[in-house]
């Protein structure tokens, strides 16, 4: 069974919309966030992403009209505010980039403390195209297909991006291997 | 690498990012966005900028808004002509916890400047202790009217100050402004101020502030603002111990703690102190040319060392 479909919210009546909120949030806001962070590689922005994704999720509660999961909603509203901070005006502004060495890099990484382990960090290291469906399927143990759904891709652009992230991971991690 | 061994790898990586993610506290993530609708901004689903409702503060509070404002001594401030009921907030507020203190927020509002009511931004820090909010620190970007992100940096060595750079533009002119806030104790102070940077550019890189300005109109020279804090028992901590530059780079060493600021001393002679240094207890170096600069940084009994390289 996937096991996003294990995590489904049951079918269940809730007496106020923020009585549904502090569900969804308990049940799903790490994972937003971390959805988030493997987007944007910033603590902050990430927590930020959390937060308006799940002011976004109260706003529209009403207008949920149960088509897909809660699970799938959310994170998609998740994606969309990833994929907008990506385009916009403030990020091209404040974003450094080209910060000479650091050639590998899609983003500056704005995110200054260690990443908790240095395999992470060189999954991090990955264009964030490929790492966010690395992450998704090893960290967060997503099949291809609920990847697909949450990123609004074909579930063959996934398995190609797989396919290709683990080629470059080869590359960054040989240096390790090495050591 | 054979795929067994890629496996392995990312199984590590794995665990690294379980153990990454477990220093983020839901619960606190989860009252963030219980603040953010509680005040209003969300529940009506109002716009992100333009239009506005006022942020569901009472009357009394935006009349402390212009008051704090007034108060500062700048300019005859009044909310625009759209009218104090229909002017709030004209971005998304920025919500965070530092240390003790407790939950602090940060916003911007338009109001205009001057008996010509020229466009301007206030940006404003709320602390919210006890259920009660009240305004820490205010701050007036001039002929501007496009915040950008708030960026907080968390300083090595002490949970109790933060530094947040604000910063904002405007559309349509090539400048920025910014100011880096020092946030001690439930007090938050200026550490750096700069208005009208042309072709400027700030972001946060490593633990440090760094601003960028356009080649061509200002010589292109990158300005490094380098914070540091000192633990309970004096030592003084970094974000980086060694840092890039180049000739014509310039480079201010900013404490954490307004009380407690550490004598800077270039050991090379090879930063010299800005002759545009502006009063107070910041020191802008500017490198001169190519070279190796130790820079210690003394505070009764310790000293740390930060170590520079110069390049053309």
């Amino acid at each position: 069974m996937d096991t996003a479909e294990a995590r489904a919210v049951p079918e269940q009546e809730w007496s106020s919309r923020e009585e549904a909120l502090d569900y969804l949030m308990r049940r799903y806001g790490q994972e937003v966030m971390k959805l988030a962070y493997y987007h944007v590689r910033d603590r902050y922005l990430a927590e930020d992403i959390m937060q308006d994704t799940f002011c976004r999720v109260y706003q529209k509660m009403d207008g949920f009209r149960k088509d897909s999961s809660y699970y799938t909603w959310i994170f998609q509203i998740a994606v969309n505010l990833c994929r907008d901070h990506r385009k916009s005006a403030y990020r091209r502004r404040v974003c450094l980039k080209d910060m000479g060495e650091r050639s590998g890099y899609d983003d500056a990484r704005l995110f200054e403390e260690v990443e908790g382990g240095e395999v992470f960090a060189r999954v991090m290291d990955l264009p964030e195209k490929y790492r966010t469906v690395v992450a998704l399927f090893y960290f967060e143990d997503m099949t291809t297909g609920r990847i697909a759904q949450v990123l609004g891709l074909r579930e063959n652009a996934v398995r190609t991006r797989l396919s290709r992230a683990r080629e470059k991971l080869r590359g960054l991690l040989e240096g390790l291997a090495n050591e | 690498m054979n795929d067994g061994k890629l496996d392995k790898y990312l199984k590590q990586a794995k665990g690294e990012a379980q153990e990454f993610f477990s220093h983020a506290d839901p619960e606190v993530l989860r009252k963030m966005v219980h603040k953010r609708l509680e005040g209003g901004a969300e529940k009506d689903a109002p716009p992100r900028k333009g239009r506005g409702r006022l942020w569901k503060l009472g009357a009394a509070c935006a009349a402390a808004v212009l008051v704090c404002v007034l108060g500062a001594g700048w300019f005859a401030h009044g909310f625009s002509d759209r009218g104090a009921a229909e002017t709030g907030q004209i971005s998304q507020p920025v919500i965070f916890e530092s240390g003790s203190d407790g939950v602090y927020q940060v916003g911007y509002y338009p109001v205009t400047t001057g008996t010509d009511g020229a466009p301007a931004l206030a940006a404003i820090f709320w602390q919210d202790e006890a259920e009660k909010k009240h305004i820490v620190y205010s701050s007036i970007f001039e002929e501007s009217d496009t915040p950008y992100p708030v960026m907080i940096l968390d300083l090595p060595g002490t949970a109790e100050e933060k530094m947040i750079l604000i910063s904002s533009g405007a559309e349509g002119e090539d400048y920025l402004h910014y100011r880096l806030v020092r946030l001690s104790a439930g007090q938050a102070s200026d550490a750096w101020v700069q208005d009208f940077v042309p072709g400027g550019e700030v972001g946060l890189w490593n633990g440090m502030v760094v601003v960028r300005q356009d080649r061509e109109q200002a010589g292109g020279a990158s300005l490094y603002l380098v914070p540091y804090a000192m633990e309970g028992n004096g030592t003084i901590v970094l974000p980086v111990q060694h840092l890039d530059m180049k000739v014509g780079d310039r480079l201010v060493l900013i404490g954490a703690q307004p009380e407690k600021t550490a004598d800077i001393i270039p050991e090379d002679g090879l930063f010299q102190k800005a002759e545009d240094t502006p009063e107070g207890e910041n020191i802008l170096f500017t490198a001169g040319h190519a070279g190796e600069e130790r820079i210690a940084l003394r505070y009764e009994a310790n000293q740390t060392v930060l170590q520079v390289n110069v390049r053309e």
